[in-house]
């Protein structure tokens, strides 16, 4: 049974050069790490293999920046992979993803406070993170210019001094065509 | 809004763990505390009742304003439910208030002294270890050091910073050991008698004594308060409290455990051991146990040190399997709740609106009679800045309706 729908996916994916071109996607979003941590990203998404109708892969390169406001502010960078559903000629899609992001966090560990002014000089400490992790999402392709995408993840964060974390994270944003459409 | 009630709110609005996310929120926004701005000259005298938080941000304010005032004080030291040892580990530990639970410009905020020469050291107060003791069972939660942080004094306490910048300056004004018993406020001068029948006079007074103190009638009024006010008094809750501090030879224990499933048990924020060095200087493992309302009582009831030490050891070794006992060293107890003056932890919940209960509670009685204290303060209830910004606001209303 699963050979044969592993057969079923070579065949689409062998006949998705002939598909019509997806033109590739800029996403620029709302990133939330844990709901209540702040960021925003950036990212370039194109079609990794094209696809008939409903199965699409893609391949995102994305970075972006988070903060726990505070204590820590955090770049990364995060290369995945996607695979969209949508049903043929819709827009909407369902979408899967799985990646792994590389981190590095600047956190305020202590701090200075200066009475007079109420200043804070803080002292901080940097480290490095990978965070794999996969995303569930739903979103709309650009029809002329503009869609938009909405994603949670859930991973783990490895490094660090204190071992695995679990992460998670909700994004929101616009997908913006590269090309106009013929 | 209560601080169970924002607790609560947090939590239906789905803010994510609402008691850290209460922390959270409050320490993401600056809170200014400002100086109030005073027209014309009072020429009397003020009586602070009540050398905490509360009664000497009073005089500190007072005295910048030129009043004349003093601050009675029934217990043999000033500091109220702040408080400290130093004999106990390599740093100074707080027995009562401990955390900042706002922006630390606070602290400038209440000093209000822009000419100050000093710096203060704060520690990002950002557990990285959290674990939950529910059902028998230990379970990790270090993801919570993404959702809650706020600060700590890294080698001084609140009493300390108190001790350093506040009351120096107003040192000759506090008369301890001098319990007031009857405030008489039936002519044009306010009468104070204290326990030893001493009589004080002043022009106004201002009351900073917990909540506890005026529920258990500790003092009598001439004439009595009104009974909207005593209502007011009537509708707050404030439960016992108890802080342990014990030193163990090894680590065995998260930066923060609490009890119960996460959710509830952040959402009660009632109970919490959590390690009481992380930040400082310190090679001592000290662990601090912080409970208040019933999770206090299971402790303050059992009467002796000696039996809720042996019953908090016999927690945290059926917890950590034993390593507890093997491990131990020494302990101190603060049981808030024993303590004559004191008599619980603070403010927790309010039967009425509580603007409505602390609208009551804080108006002015004959132009008189005034009341601050933590419980007081609308947005920062039941901390010790609230405490301050009450007693600027209580002396602010003083003054301008000299
Ligand atoms: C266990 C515990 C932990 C806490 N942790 C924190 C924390 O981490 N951070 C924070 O900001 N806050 C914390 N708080 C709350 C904080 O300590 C209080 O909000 C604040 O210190 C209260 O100040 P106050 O001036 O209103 O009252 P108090 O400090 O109680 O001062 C009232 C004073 O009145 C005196 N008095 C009473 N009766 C009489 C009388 N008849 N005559 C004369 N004097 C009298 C008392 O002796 C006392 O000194 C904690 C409190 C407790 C109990």
């Amino acid at each position: 049974m699963q050979a044969r729908y592993f057969l079923l996916l070579m065949i689409l994916a062998g006949t998705t050069l002939q598909a019509q071109e997806q033109p590739p996607e800029l996403h620029i979003g709302y990133f939330a790490p844990f709901g209540v941590q702040i960021g925003g990203s950036v990212a370039y998404t194109d079609v990794l293999k094209q696809q008939i109708g409903a199965h699409q892969w893609w391949w995102r390169a994305q970075a972006g920046y988070f903060a726990q406001p505070n204590v820590s502010d955090a770049v990364f960078l995060h290369p995945e992979v996607e695979y969209r559903r949508c049903r043929p000629g819709q827009y909407f899609y369902a979408s899967s993803s799985i990646g792994s992001s590389l981190a590095y966090t600047l956190s305020k560990q202590e701090g200075t406070l200066n009475l007079a002014s109420g200043t804070i000089d803080y002292q901080k400490e940097g480290s490095l993170y990978i965070i794999p992790r996969i995303s569930l999402g739903i979103g709309v392709a650009p029809r002329k210019r503009l869609g938009g995408y909405l994603r949670a993840s859930y991973g783990q964060q490895l490094g660090g001094d204190n071992g695995k974390q679990a992460f998670f994270s909700a994004a929101a944003g616009l997908a913006i065509s590269m090309h106009s459409k013929p | 809004m209560t601080r169970k009630a924002f607790i609560e709110k947090a939590l239906k609005a789905g803010i994510g763990l609402p008691f850290f996310s209460s922390l959270l929120l409050e320490s993401c926004n600056r809170y200014d505390l400002d100086l109030p701005d005073l027209h014309g000259a009072f020429e009397g005298k003020v009586i602070i009742v009540g050398a905490g938080a509360a009664g000497l941000a009073a005089g500190h304010l007072l005295q910048r304003y030129d009043v004349d005032f003093e601050i009675i004080e029934a217990a043999p030291v000033w500091g109220g439910r702040m408080k400290k040892t130093t004999d106990f580990a390599d740093f100074p530990i707080d027995l009562g208030a401990e955390w900042i639970h706002t922006h630390p410009a606070i602290l400038s905020d209440i000093l209000s002294s822009p000419d100050i020469n000093a710096d203060i050291d704060i520690i990002v107060y950002n557990p990285q270890t959290t674990q939950t003791w529910n059902n028998g069972r230990l379970r990790d939660h270090n993801y919570i050091s993404k959702l809650y942080s706020e600060w700590k004094f890294k080698h001084t306490t609140w009493f300390g910073f108190f001790e350093e910048y506040i009351v120096p300056g107003i040192e000759d004004r506090i008369t301890l050991n001098t319990p007031v018993v009857e405030v008489d406020y039936s002519m044009g001068k306010v009468q104070l008698k204290t326990e030893t029948g001493q009589v004080l006079e002043a022009d106004k007074v201002l009351l900073t004594v917990p909540l506890k103190i005026l529920q258990s009638e500790h003092i009598a009024f001439v004439p009595m308060l009104p009974k909207a006010k005593t209502d007011a008094i009537g509708q707050v809750s404030v439960g016992d409290g108890i802080k342990i501090f014990v030193e163990f030879q090894d680590r065995f224990y998260p930066d923060m455990l609490s009890f119960g499933p996460i959710l509830k048990a952040f959402r009660e924020e009632e109970k919490f051991v959590y390690n009481a060095a992380f930040g400082k200087e310190s090679s001592r493992h000290i662990l601090g146990l912080f409970a208040i309302n019933e999770k206090a009582t299971a402790y303050t009831q059992l009467g002796t040190d000696a039996a809720i030490i042996e019953q908090f050891l016999a927690e945290l070794d059926e917890i950590f399997e034993g390593q507890a006992s093997a491990s131990y060293v020494q302990h101190v107890i603060q049981n808030w709740s024993a303590e004559p003056y004191i008599q619980g932890a603070y403010s927790y919940d309010f039967e009425d609106r509580q603007w409505r209960v602390v609208e009551a509670i804080q108006e002015p009685v004959a132009d008189r009679l005034f009341f601050a204290g933590e419980a007081l303060s609308i947005d920062h209830q039941a901390t010790v800045h609230g405490a301050c910004a009450s007693a600027f606001d209580a002396v602010a209303r003083m003054l301008k309706e000299s």
